[in-house]
């Protein structure tokens, strides 16, 4: 609580002297989003760490790969969530499943390095799974990265320490580290809000995309949903439960549901049975 | 993508939703079915080979025709009465004992003899044949008799032996059969004769006591009958004649008296004349009327006093005019005193006459000869008429038995025909039990000389050298056939215990909106096939290891312990 205390205070102060962590960070990125696309892009500020294939493979990241049954499928993916977004001018999108071990967080992953294939958005994914943060495991990176989102949110921390370029253009990481068992408290917290409102409006290009909890074991998701345009659920063929998924569609009755995802399928790829 | 499958047909659809269902459970699909091959490949090829030995006995008819062969049972029945008989523990204990069968399993003689019944066969083969009353029957003609075991050359014994066995007990039960029925037969006749032997009694004392009653003497009874009333009339109309002669005689006597009195002196018949008149007379009375009849009793009177004139002897020789002067004396004294005039005279008047009786020396009179020749006529005819009333009597006396026996004939009639029925019905029983007994005896010798109905073995009992089960091919396809079935039974369960969404309709059904896009098990790439496939190499053996030794575990627990099968399988090996 003290923590909390401690943030909500920070966030205070800051939002009264005005926004100054953002203008910096702007400073910084705009070079990468804000110009003219180019075939390589500099991150001057933010730290880049390149991933390892085999562990990407590994961990079933697969969508940077070319030939790929599961690159193809994320692709389809890609397209549809593409025009959903842009048809409803929605730039943020938060996945989350009905419950835990569905593939939400490879899913996240796969389709920000899928949608950032495309050369004409940036695409910032970040890891709101506070309780049990995986993208950064994902990417191989455990020992690699010092801080996380919870680092910036109850430290001084600039933003810019924080985000990682996992070695590919035009995405951007803010990863979690350790699990956080305020989540829910933190996700509602002003500083969050301020710093959801920051990276989703700053760059007109940029699509946000956030790995949430699931849907179903905690109130996480709900306390984030007024913060985020759309939500992506994934549903693991054969493996969600029919009342959960009917739980989790009664939850996220109100929000605004860009659709589903159905992973783990036995069918070819794009060919759902 | 969602054009493709925004109408598919239904069929195809459900196909296609059985087929992912299948592939979804192919893992718990494939053990179960390889646990099931593998169970029904050992169960094939372990299972011990049984061999089975079978002797076949025709059912040989009598060579004696049925008629004298009454006794015959259906060979049907006769079977089954020798199979009771056959396989009773006391007939099969020795065979077990003598063959060694299931010796060496710990088993108690009655649970051995159990297992000897279960592994045996009795088959009957039937034709269509005429029964002795004509009809169309089934009747058995040959039957066969097999038996199991592991070991063929035990098969081929145990059938060698019951079909001795099979072969004695029928022998035994006829011959006890038809001895009994004679032995009865004979004990029925002999009771019989006793029960006629006592009605042929009682029939001879019938016929004592009713004689002359009997049915079929009507006739001559009523002749005799006739007969002796034609007599009783002759008799009567003798009698008639007689009296009329005695009546004659007297008058003609009368006259030849009064001649020889002359003087008037009254010649009346002499004291026993009368006496025999009277007496004669007394019986016709009697013979026609009554005893107290007035007739009757006037005329006893006057036998009475001639008999006690006679008798006193007085009048014998007593002149009529002493007699008649004694009797005017009793008369006048009966009036008189002793001393009246009267009586006075007439007690002189008898003294008189009784000198001159003394004088004339008793009877002094004098007969003619035609006197003496009418009185000799008279007591001719009165004996006469003596003789024909002693006949008539006994005429009487005869008519009236003859009409009693006539009139007890209905009644003798009823009770001797009676008599005479039961003791017909007895004889032809006697005749027919009498016949039965012979046919019983013929049989019994019949028997003796085997010529009756018998078992001939037809077929002796084979060797077999073909294991008659377990039938393997079927035992594998039926093994086969329940494996597949077992395993889509397990697959289609899991499925439906299942209840997780299943692919896009899965998300339709909650949403009504197809997903976004479908993502496939990452991994199943060509690059990740090569572990893949080792990953489902070891699945595969892991699972083959797990049914087999669950295979073993239950031929250990169903079947038969694995020590045994083992002995078993180097039994085989070795042979």
């Amino acid at each position: 609580m003290e923590k909390i205390k401690e943030a909500l205070d920070r966030a205070r102060r800051e939002r009264s002297a005005g926004q100054v962590a953002a203008p910096r960070r702007v400073e910084h990125a705009q070079p990468a989003a804000g110009g003219q696309p180019a075939a390589a892009v500099r991150y001057t500020q933010t730290r880049v760490i390149p991933t390892d294939p085999q562990v990407l493979e590994h961990n079933r990241i697969i969508a940077n790969r070319d030939r790929d049954p599961g690159a193809d499928a994320f692709r389809m993916l890609r397209t549809r969530v593409l025009q959903l977004m842009r048809s409803h001018r929605w730039n943020s999108l938060a996945v989350t499943s009905p419950g835990p071990g569905e593939g939400k967080s490879v899913t996240a992953l796969n389709l920000a390095i899928s949608l950032s294939r495309e050369v004409n958005h940036t695409v910032l994914l970040v890891d709101l799974d506070l309780r049990r943060p995986t993208v950064h495991s994902l990417l191989g990176f455990e020992n690699e990265i010092e801080v996380g989102i919870a680092d910036y949110m109850f430290t001084e921390l600039p933003l810019s320490q924080v985000l990682i370029n996992p070695g590919m253009d035009r995405l951007v990481i803010l990863p979690g580290r350790d699990g956080q068992e305020e989540a829910s408290e933190m996700l509602s917290a002003p500083k969050m809000h301020q710093l959801i409102d920051d990276i989703t409006h700053r760059y007109p290009e940029r699509l946000v995309i956030f790995d949430l909890p699931p849907v179903c074991t905690t109130d996480d998701v709900l306390a984030f949903s007024p913060l985020v345009d759309a939500f992506l659920l994934v549903v693991r063929d054969a493996g969600t439960r029919q009342q959960e998924l009917r739980q989790a569609a009664e939850l996220l009755k109100d929000v605004n549901l860009a659709g589903t995802v159905l992973t783990m399928t036995d069918g070819v790829a794009g060919y759902p049975l | 993508m969602q054009q493709q499958s925004s109408a598919p047909p239904q069929l195809e659809n459900q196909i296609a939703q059985l087929m992912a269902g299948l592939r979804r459970r192919r893992w718990p699909f494939l053990a179960a079915l390889v646990c099931g091959v593998l169970l029904t490949l050992f169960i094939a090829l372990v299972w011990p080979a049984t061999y089975r030995s079978m002797a076949t006995i025709y059912v040989e008819p009598s060579d004696v025709t049925a008629e004298t062969d009454a006794a015959e049972e259906l060979p049907a029945r006769q079977i089954a009465r020798v199979t009771q008989r056959v396989m009773t523990t006391e007939k099969l204990a020795p065979l077990l004992r003598d063959i060694r069968l299931y010796d060496n399993e710990g088993l108690s003689i009655s649970e051995r003899v159990d297992k000897l019944r279960e592994n045996f066969t009795l088959e009957q083969f039937t034709a269509e044949s005429v029964d002795s009353r004509g009809r169309p029957t089934e009747s058995v003609v040959t039957f066969s008799l097999a038996f199991e075991d592991p070991q063929p050359a035990a098969a081929q014994r145990v059938v060698g032996r019951l079909v001795s066995l099979y072969e004695r007990e029928n022998k035994l039960i006829r011959e006890s059969r038809l001895s009994e029925r004679a032995r009865f037969l004979g004990n029925e006749a002999a009771r019989i004769e006793d029960q006629i032997q006592a009605l042929e009694q009682q029939l001879a004392q019938f016929r004592a006591v009713n004689e002359g009653s009997l049915p079929g003497s009507y006739e001559s009874n009523s002749q005799l009958l006739q007969r002796v009333e034609a007599a009783r009339l002759e008799t009567d109309r003798r009698l008639a004649a007689q009296e009329q002669r005695i009546i004659y005689l007297r008058a003609e006597l009368a006259t030849v008296a009064d001649q020889l009195a002359g003087s008037g002196g009254q010649r009346g018949l002499l004291p026993r004349e009368q006496l025999v008149e009277a007496e004669s007379q007394l019986r016709l009375l009697s013979a026609r009327y009554g005893e107290s009849h007035p007739d009757v009793i006037a005329v006893s009177r006057q036998v009475e006093a001639l008999q006690r004139a006679i008798e006193s002897g007085r009048l014998a020789s007593e002149s009529p005019e002493l007699a008649s002067a004694r009797a005017a004396l009793t008369a006048a004294r009966e009036r008189y005193t002793d001393n009246h005039p009267e009586v006075v005279r007439l007690q002189q008047s008898v003294a008189e006459l009784e000198a001159r009786a003394a004088e004339t020396g008793g009877s002094g009179e004098l007969l003619t000869d035609a006197e003496i020749r009418l009185r000799a006529d008279l007591a001719t005819a009165l004996a006469e008429v003596n003789t024909l009333q002693n006949s008539r009597q006994e005429q009487t006396r005869q008519i009236a038995e003859l009409e009693a026996a006539i009139s007890r004939l209905p009644q003798v009639e009823l009770n001797y025909s009676s008599i005479s029925r039961d003791l017909s019905n007895l004889q032809n029983q006697y005749q027919s039990v009498k016949a039965q007994e012979l046919d019983a005896r013929v049989a019994q010798q019949v028997e003796e000389q085997r010529r009756g109905q018998r078992f001939v073995t037809i077929e002796d009992p084979s060797l077999p050298f073909e294991p008659y089960s377990p039938n393997r091919g079927a035992i594998l396809f039926l093994g086969l056939v329940m494996s597949m079935f077992l395993a889509i039974f397990l697959a289609a369960t899991l499925e439906a215990l299942d209840s997780t969404v299943r692919g896009r309709n899965g998300v339709i059904d909650v949403f009504g909106v197809a997903p976004l896009a479908s993502i496939p098990v990452i991994g199943a790439s060509p690059v990740m096939a090569a572990g893949a496939r080792s990953q489902v190499a070891l699945l595969a053996a892991a699972g083959a290891f797990a049914a087999l030794l669950i295979g073993l575990a239950l031929v250990h627990i169903l079947i038969m312990e694995l020590p045994v099968l083992w002995g078993a399988l180097a039994r085989s090996v070795g042979l």
